[in-house]
Formats: C-alpha cells, sequence, structure tokens
C-alpha cells in the first residue's frame, strides 16, 4: 500500500531517521516530527496521516496522551497508532493499548517486524475506509428514499410531477433522479389495445392500399 | 578478546536501508548519535549533581536509545542498568564515572 502516509514522532533523531528509512525503503511516505505537540498538529491536519508510530516518551506530549486524545474525537476513519517504546514490560504494554494505541513495537525496532505490523495497520485503515464509504453511500440512499416518500404533487391529468424548482416533470425522470431505479420503456396490455394496436392497424391498411409500382 | 564496540549486525542493517542518491545512513545515525550523546551525558552528570533520579533516569533512557540505533550494545546495557536504577544503592553516583564514561570515551 504505497499510497499511505505515515507520521512518525521521536524525540530522537537517530531512531526517527532509522524508522524512516525503514518505511521509506518499503514503499511509504513519511513525515517525521520532533515531538509530541508537533505529532498532536499534524494529525489535526484534513488530509492527515492515516497511520502514525510514536514514540512513548516525548517532550510536551507523550505518546499515550496523544492516544487518550485521538479517541477521545469521534471519526469514522481513526487514525491507526503504533507506539514505538523501549518499555517491554507487560504492565507498560498494557497501559499502551488502553490508552488508545492500535499496536505497539518495542525499540530498537526490527525492519521486517515494523514492516508487517504497518501492514498490518494499512489492511485495518484499508477495511475502516471501505465501510465509512458503504455508511456514507447508505446514507445518501437513505436520503433519497426519504425524498420519495414525501408529499409528491402530481398532476391529476397527465401524471407529472412537481419538483421542487416548482416545475413539472414526467414521472420517470423525477424518480430517475432521486433513487436508483431506471426505467426500461414498455406498454401494458390496455394501453396496447388503445394505443398500440391501432396505429399496428393503419400501418398495415396503408401498406395494403399501398399499389405496387 | 573484547567485542566490537558496535555491532556490525547493527551497521548492516542500516546498510542495507540506504537508498540510491541519498546519504548514508551509517555516516547519518552515527554522527548524530556523537553529536547528540555529549549532551546526555551531560545531562547525566547534572542529574547525579542535583540527586535528581527522574532527570538521571530519562538521560540514561535517552543514552540507551540512540546507543541501540547503532549497535553499541555495551553502553546500550550499561545505560539500561542506570535507567533501570532506584536510589536504593548508596554507590549509585559512582556509576557513571566508573563505569559508563571511560566507556564512551572509548566507543
Amino acid at each position: 500500500m504505497a499510497d499511505l502516509r505515515v507520521l512518525i514522532a521521536d524525540d530522537d533523531r537517530g531512531s526517527r531517521t532509522i524508522v524512516s528509512a525503514m518505511l521509506q525503503k518499503a514503499g511509504f511516505e513519511v513525515e517525521a516530527v520532533a515531538d509530541g505537540q508537533q505529532a498532536w498538529d499534524a494529525l489535526q491536519h484534513p488530509d492527515r496521516p492515516a497511520l502514525a508510530i510514536m514514540d512513548w516518551m516525548m517532550p510536551g506530549l507523550d505518546g499515550p496522551e496523544i492516544c487518550r486524545r485521538l479517541r477521545a474525537m469521534d471519526s469514522s476513519t481513526p487514525t491507526y497508532v503504533i507506539l514505538l517504546t523501549s518499555r517491554d514490560a507487560s504492565a507498560d504494554v498494557v497501559a499502551g493499548l488502553r490508552s488508545g494505541a492500535d499496536d505497539y513495537i518495542t525499540k530498537p525496532p526490527d525492519q521486517d517486524e515494523l514492516i508487517a505490523r504497518v501492514n498490518v495497520g494499512a489492511r485495518v485503515i484499508r477495511l475502516q475506509q471501505a465501510l465509512a464509504d458503504r455508511v456514507r453511500r447508505l446514507e445518501e440512499a437513505l436520503s433519497n428514499v426519504k425524498r420519495l416518500q414525501g408529499l409528491l404533487p402530481i398532476c391529476s391529468y397527465c401524471k407529472r410531477i412537481r419538483d421542487d424548482q416548482n416545475y413539472w416533470r414526467q414521472v420517470e425522470s423525477y424518480i430517475g433522479e432521486h433513487s436508483d431505479v431506471q426505467f426500461s420503456h414498455s406498454y401494458c396490455p390496455d394501453c396496447y389495445e388503445r394505443y398500440v394496436k391501432p396505429q399496428i392497424d393503419e400501418l398495415d391498411n396503408e401498406m395494403r392500399n399501398r399499389k405496387p409500382t | 578478546m573484547t567485542a566490537p564496540a558496535l555491532d556490525p549486525a547493527v551497521l548492516d542493517t542500516l546498510r542495507s536501508l540506504n537508498r540510491p542518491g541519498e546519504p548514508d545512513l551509517v555516516e547519518q545515525v552515527l554522527t548524530m548519535f556523537l553529536e547528540d550523546s555529549p549532551a546526555r551525558i551531560e545531562a547525566m552528570s547534572t542529574a547525579i549533581g542535583a540527586r535528581d533520579a527522574v532527570q538521571l533516569q530519562r538521560a540514561a533512557h535517552n543514552l540507551k536509545g540512540s546507543a541501540a540505533n547503532v549497535g553499541a550494545t555495551e553502553l546500550q546495557r550499561l545505560s539500561a542498568d542506570l535507567a533501570g536504577s532506584r536510589m536504593i544503592d548508596p554507590c549509585w553516583p559512582n556509576v557513571i564515572p566508573n563505569r559508563l564514561l571511560p566507556r564512551c570515551a572509548k566507543s
């Protein structure tokens, strides 16, 4: 998933450089920052990175604090957070995950493990985006259905419908625009007798009356 | 025979991350390590002077991290000891001058 942008937040520039190099080698786009406040700011941008790798201990805001703040926000596509930490006691791991981190990697990171875990994150992000898209499409469809359920002014004679712009429209064009319905044009038996059959008869007569030249 | 100051496997990993047209990663990371370490050791000395265990542990933790980056295994181990130490050992201030600093100078 080369189009995934990853935020790296670490106050140690050596670690930052190495983790960036590992991700860039694997084809990820990287944005690196040196402290918690910069990380938090980067994650507030509209085109924020979808995945963040954050050091536990940073000046200002630490990794777990950023996780808690991120989780307090309501988002259909929350940032996937991997905590990077030299703390590997299980109590610390539990504290990190409880703060809202999705995963953790101990320092110094192993390249293969780092990339494998980032790919897990990428998979979760894709799933979240697909779900968010589906929910959005469902909501749109639902709002269309609601519009069709509303009161429609229809002409008693020609059966045209008045739309929001006070314009009288054919039933099929109105419904076609307000739903996913498509019309295939045909005729019912009554209209066949009333409209189609006379036209065919007329055509037959015309053919019969036509003298061969 | 003493172990090399820098773990060759760690340096090999760094080298494998080099990309064409980009500066050499081993050189970059080593330069950062050499530039940043004195301030960290200074911070440790200051913390010891002030008998500030929290600051000492923080500085030792930072040194441990950057030692790990370049594969300075022995330095990493010593700083890890210090980062995990508590002020229960009356001799704890001696850890730095006696054990850590000479090795840092050698590396």
